[in-house]
Order: structure tokens, then C-alpha cells, then sequence
């Protein structure tokens, strides 16, 4: 009996077991061949983690190049994770009392697809505590990358970082790609018990690392301008002043000061407005200060020399049918007092001899043009050229209207003075070595310089208080604003361009304080003591810094 | 007899070659948590570096060091007059007078 159902049994159970043995392997089929991609992928998530790690923005330093302008540092901030709630009810209340745009946008949320919200970033120590006090677990906290600038004067050439640290304004913006290099993506092989530690670091895509810009600033004159100017501004209740520094031989920039400028270091700006590097964002009618080229353009086509007698006549004449005025009488008078009285009437008589060779020396100086400086915004300016002049255009042109420069250009424009004649390409940056220009080209002679230094000078020894051993050469320029449409009688721009010069020593200083209060000044009274004031101030860093030999020798 | 032999060094050989493999895992695994636990400590070193740091320009601060200057101890600003500079050509003369 056993031997008969023996068979047919062995047959089932083998069958039974050919089944199984099938199905096995069909299922190590589909999990090891047809869908090997989606499993591996699987088992990679579970093990595998890929990391982008930002490298450390780089720093910005000055012309001396050992203390950064710029210092990174960790900040805090604060993010709940909504579908991960541990406390739901208390956190919801929390959020109720509190953050009531996140209440809502949780409540609205019934999916539950919100999986990460900020709550505040950039916290301050004061916050911090707060947020920690209520000891709630679905708070939680992480270190997050920002800035900080400990030098605040410097900070409209320096600019700022957004909360992600992306450059939005100054040098930050200008070469954002370049201070924060590219991330890198590494991948990590994970334990099992936290994922906090791994067992395998590989890199998959190597970044690069951000590379430092060095600036040709002065930090330490950049922060004694600065308070000077502050004074100044203040005390005159302008709207905003600036002093520009430069090196005429190197066409370094060795200082920019704003006021009013802004806290770099401060959560939120007040008035973006104080962002700007006004040096070279913003455009004037230059003023008198233009007479300053008018009688360099006239002297180097000797259509004038410097011992001329001009006939500046009374406070107001008719040249052309077109009026203009003096700021005083100032009647016949050599070329020299042209300038050095800053008459109008004389330099628009001298502007008619030169006709519009005066555009094209405005033009050879740098006026209507870019400096190509490297820094966001920079404006050209604009002088009005000889096919669109009207009847007044030349003459007015020559006491510096129906043009607009910026004080860069201003500051350029005056090194070519200082320089003998010679061209100078301002520069902001010494690194990376590209944005450096040795562009050098007579473009006046030496007659014409020596004319127009001696002239500026007998002007500049009105404001040398201080500065004796040394030679001061300088002009005004006192410019009426435009407000709605008309040029105000009330609002006025004032500059100061003005050279300090002893031996090899050389420096361009040019202010100017816009819009100041009260009655109708005179650059005279505000520019040229600020002038003074950071001649001064700058002497003295260079005599300790640089070790000039000082006016008074052992 | 040979062929036991044979086959328990075989059994031998592959435990012991098992317990090598484990062991050096282990040990990699031991060392892989021994150099991130230093990683975190140079990482937080690198963080009281960067804080000190922060702190360390926040007193190197131009204002407040010319506010000290001038309100604690009465310092008052420069003439460019009154700075003396002394050349090494005059010291020499001067000790050899």
C-alpha cells in the first residue's frame, strides 16, 4: 500500500517544491535583474547621503592687506518642521500667540505638504534666549553663515550680503562668484544607528574654494575721513557729503567715505538710499569747480596766458544776449584772479576762444565717461556735446553746467593736474591683478601744467592751516540743484577738488557736501575747511605710516 | 585521515580569515568615529577661533577707540606740526657731537 501511494506523492511534493523553487527564483529575478535600478537606488537612500558643503565666503581686505575688511561669522536661526510635530497642540498655541501668518499657514496646510518653514533668521542673542525659554521641541535651531564688517566706515564701498550671503551691493556684489567660490557635494556612506557619523567620504563634485579681493583702501584714513566728514555734514545738516583720496601717481583710491552711510552689521537697513557709493553713483552739475578745466583747456591752446587782463566786469553782464553773473564785482583782472575769484563772466569770455575744443578737453579729462572702476552702478555722466548746444551752452559749460560727473571723475580730472599732464586710470582693486591698469599717456604739457598748478595754488593757500612744508593747490565749486525741474536758489552741491604735494609726495583730495541747511553758503565755508581738515588728518597718517619727513626735521 | 585534515584547515583557515575580516571592520568603524569626534572638536575649535575673532575686531573698533581715547584719557588730536621726525643720519650725528 505504502509503495503504491509512494509515487504519485514524490510527484506532488517535487511539483509542490518546483513551485516554490520557481516563484524564488522569478522574485530574485525581478528584485536582482528587472528591477535591480530601483532597488539599488532604494538601498543608496537608505545608506548613501549626499552633503553641499558652501566654502567659507572669502574675506575683502584693504591696501595693507593683513586685516580683513570682512569677517565671517555664525549667526543663529530658527525653523519648525510641520510634519514632524512632537508637541502639536502646544506649538500650534505657541505659534497662535506669537507668529499668527504661521498659525494660519499651518492651519491652511491639511495635507501636510509644508515640510519646512524659517521662523526668524539672524537671531540676537536677546531673541535667542527667548526662543529657548519656552523649551519647545518642535523649535529648533541651526548655525547659519553671515558677515561682519568691523569696519563701518568703510561700508558703502564694501556693500552687503543678503540673508543667504549673496552680495547685493558694493564689492560683495561686484565679485559675489568670485569671494564665494562653488560648493562641494560630497558623498557620505551612513551608519545605522544615527546618520550622524559615516563610514565613507567621497567627493563628487569638488568645488572651489573663494578667493580674496584686495582693495587699495586705507582703512585707517578711510575711518579719519570719515569722522571728519561726519563733522561736517552734521554740523551743516546737509543731506550727504563724501570725501574721495587719491594716489594721482598709482590712481589708487585710498579713501571713499559716504555720510550718510549705513550699519553693515545691522539686521535690517533703514534707507537703502544710504547704500550708495555716492563717489561714483551719483552725478552733479560740478560747478565752479569746472573752471578749474575750462582754464586748463584754455591755457594748453594758448588762446590765454595766466598775466592777461580780463575783463570780468560787474556782478551781472550780457554775453551773447545770455545773462550772467558774478558772486561779486570783480572788474579787470589778470587770468590768474579768473579763477582764483572764480569769476564767471571772465572764464565764459575765455570759453568763446576755445569754442568746442572745451567739450574736448572735458571728454580727454575723463568727463562723460566710465573710469571702468569695478564697481556696480558706476555712471558715465554726460556732457552736453557741440551739436546740441543751445546759445548759453558754451558759456555755461565753462563754469561746469549742462554737464554731470560724478566725484570720481572729478578726483581723476585733478590727478591729471598732479600727475604733470599724465593720464591716470583710478583703481579700487590691487587682487585680482586683472582689474589693475598701468595706463599712462601725456595728454598736457609741462607749460601748461606748471600755469594751472601756480594759479590752483594761490587759491590752495587760503586752506593750508596746518600744512606748512607743504604745497596746497585747490578750487571751489558751488553748483545749484535741480528740484522739480529748476535749478533751486535755495539747495545747493559744494566741492572741493584740491592737490597736497610735497617732494614725491602726492595726494588728490576732493569733498563735497550736498544740500546743507540754512542760508546760502559758500564752498568757501564748508568744502574747503573739510578739505583742510583731512589734509590734515592724512598728513598725519602718512607722515606716521608712510614716514614722510615732516615740515618741521630734527 | 588526509582528507580531514584537509578539510578542518580549511574550516580553520576560513574562521580565522572571518574573524580578521570582522575584526578589521570593527576597527574601522572604531577609528572612522574616533576621527569625526575629532573633526566636531576641530570644528568647534574653529568656531571659538572665528568668535573670538569677531569679538577681538569688534574692540579693535576705530570709533571707539578714538571715543577712549578722547574721553578717557583726555588725548586730543595731532597737528601735522607737531610730528618730529627723527632720521638715523642725525641720531649718529647727534651721539658723535
Amino acid at each position: 500500500m505504502i509503495k503504491k501511494n509512494y509515487k504519485p506523492r514524490v510527484f506532488i511534493i517535487l511539483i509542490i517544491f518546483s513551485i516554490l523553487f520557481f516563484t524564488i527564483l522569478t522574485r530574485l529575478y525581478l528584485i536582482q535583474i528587472h528591477r535591480k535600478d530601483f532597488f539599488k537606488i532604494l538601498a543608496e537612500q537608505q545608506y548613501k547621503v549626499e552633503l553641499k558643503i558652501n566654502p567659507p565666503r572669502a574675506k575683502i581686505y584693504d591696501s595693507i592687506g593683513k586685516v580683513a575688511l570682512t569677517i565671517n561669522r555664525e549667526v543663529d536661526s530658527t525653523f519648525i518642521l510641520p510634519n514632524q510635530f512632537e508637541e502639536p497642540k502646544k506649538i500650534r498655541s505657541f505659534f497662535k500667540k506669537y507668529f499668527k501668518k504661521i498659525y494660519k499657514k499651518i492651519k491652511r496646510d491639511k495635507n501636510k505638504k509644508i515640510k519646512f518653514l524659517w521662523l526668524e533668521r539672524r537671531l540676537s542673542k536677546e531673541k535667542l534666549e527667548w526662543f529657548k525659554n519656552f523649551k519647545l521641541n518642535d523649535i529648533h535651531f541651526l548655525k547659519e553663515p553671515a558677515r561682519f564688517y568691523p569696519f563701518p566706515a568703510s561700508s558703502t564701498i564694501l556693500g552687503f550680503t543678503d540673508i543667504d550671503n549673496f552680495g547685493l551691493a558694493g564689492i560683495e556684489m561686484q565679485f559675489n562668484s568670485r569671494l564665494s567660490g562653488t560648493p562641494t557635494t560630497l558623498e557620505l556612506k551612513k551608519d545605522a544607528r544615527s546618520g550622524k557619523f559615516y563610514f565613507e567620504k567621497k567627493i563628487k563634485e569638488k568645488g572651489k574654494k573663494g578667493q580674496p579681493v584686495f582693495l587699495t583702501i586705507d582703512r585707517k584714513l578711510q575711518f579719519l575721513a570719515y569722522e571728519e566728514l561726519k563733522k561736517t555734514v552734521d554740523k551743516f545738516e546737509a543731506k550727504s557729503g563724501s570725501v574721495l583720496i587719491i594716489d594721482p601717481d598709482s590712481g589708487k583710491i585710498l579713501t571713499m567715505a559716504n555720510y550718510p552711510d549705513f550699519d553693515p552689521n545691522k539686521k535690517e537697513i533703514e534707507q537703502i538710499e544710504n547704500t550708495k557709493n555716492r563717489i561714483i553713483t551719483e552725478c552733479y552739475e560740478l560747478g565752479s569747480v569746472m573752471k578749474t578745466f575750462s582754464a586748463l583747456a584754455a591755457l594748453e591752446e594758448e588762446v590765454v596766458t595766466p598775466e592777461e587782463e580780463i575783463d570780468c566786469e560787474g556782478k551781472k553782464t550780457y554775453i551773447d544776449k545770455f545773462k550772467i553773473e558774478n558772486w561779486k564785482s570783480v572788474g579787470v583782472v589778470p587770468f590768474t584772479d579768473v579763477v582764483r575769484l572764480s569769476s564767471n563772466v571772465g572764464i565764459a569770455k575765455i570759453a568763446k576762444r576755445l569754442g568746442p575744443k572745451l567739450y574736448t578737453h572735458l571728454r580727454r579729462l575723463g568727463f562723460g565717461n566710465k573710469t571702468n572702476i569695478q564697481f556696480p552702478g558706476e555712471r558715465s555722466g554726460f556732457v552736453n556735446p557741440p551739436h546740441k548746444w543751445s546759445r548759453p551752452s558754451l558759456l555755461v559749460l565753462s563754469f561746469g553746467y549742462e554737464l554731470m560727473g560724478t566725484i570720481l571723475q572729478l578726483g581723476k580730472a585733478f590727478c591729471i593736474i598732479s600727475n604733470d599732464g599724465y593720464d591716470v586710470c583710478p583703481q579700487l582693486i590691487t587682487k585680482p591683478k586683472k582689474f589693475r591698469s598701468t595706463f599712462r599717456k601725456k595728454i598736457y604739457k609741462d607749460k601748461t601744467i606748471k600755469q594751472i598748478k601756480k594759479i590752483l595754488q594761490t587759491i590752495g593757500n587760503n586752506y593750508k592751516q596746518n600744512l606748512e612744508g607743504f604745497r596746497v593747490m585747490g578750487k571751489t565749486g558751488t553748483a545749484r540743484s535741480v528740484k522739480n525741474g529748476k535749478y533751486s536758489k535755495k539747495h545747493h552741491v559744494y566741492f572741493f577738488g584740491g592737490i597736497v604735494e610735497k617732494g614725491p609726495y602726492k595726494r588728490v583730495i576732493v569733498t563735497s557736501v550736498n544740500e546743507p541747511k540754512g542760508a546760502h553758503w559758500w564752498a568757501s565755508q564748508i568744502t574747503a575747511p573739510l578739505f583742510n581738515q583731512v589734509a590734515q588728518r592724512m598728513v598725519i597718517h602718512d607722515l606716521t605710516q608712510l614716514g614722510l619727513s615732516a615740515s618741521k626735521d630734527f | 585521515m588526509t582528507r580531514r585534515k584537509f578539510f578542518a584547515t580549511l574550516f580553520i583557515t576560513t574562521l580565522i580569515f572571518i574573524f580578521i575580516k570582522i575584526y578589521q571592520h570593527n576597527l574601522l568603524i572604531k577609528l572612522s568615529y574616533q576621527k569625526q569626534r575629532s573633526e566636531n572638536k576641530k570644528n568647534l575649535l574653529k568656531r571659538h577661533k572665528n568668535k573670538l575673532l569677531v569679538k577681538l575686531s569688534k574692540l579693535k573698533n576705530y570709533g571707539k577707540i578714538k571715543k577712549m581715547a578722547q574721553e578717557k584719557f583726555g588725548m586730543v588730536a595731532l597737528k601735522p606740526s607737531q610730528i618730529i621726525t627723527v632720521s638715523k643720519n642725525k641720531i649718529k650725528k647727534i651721539k658723535y657731537d
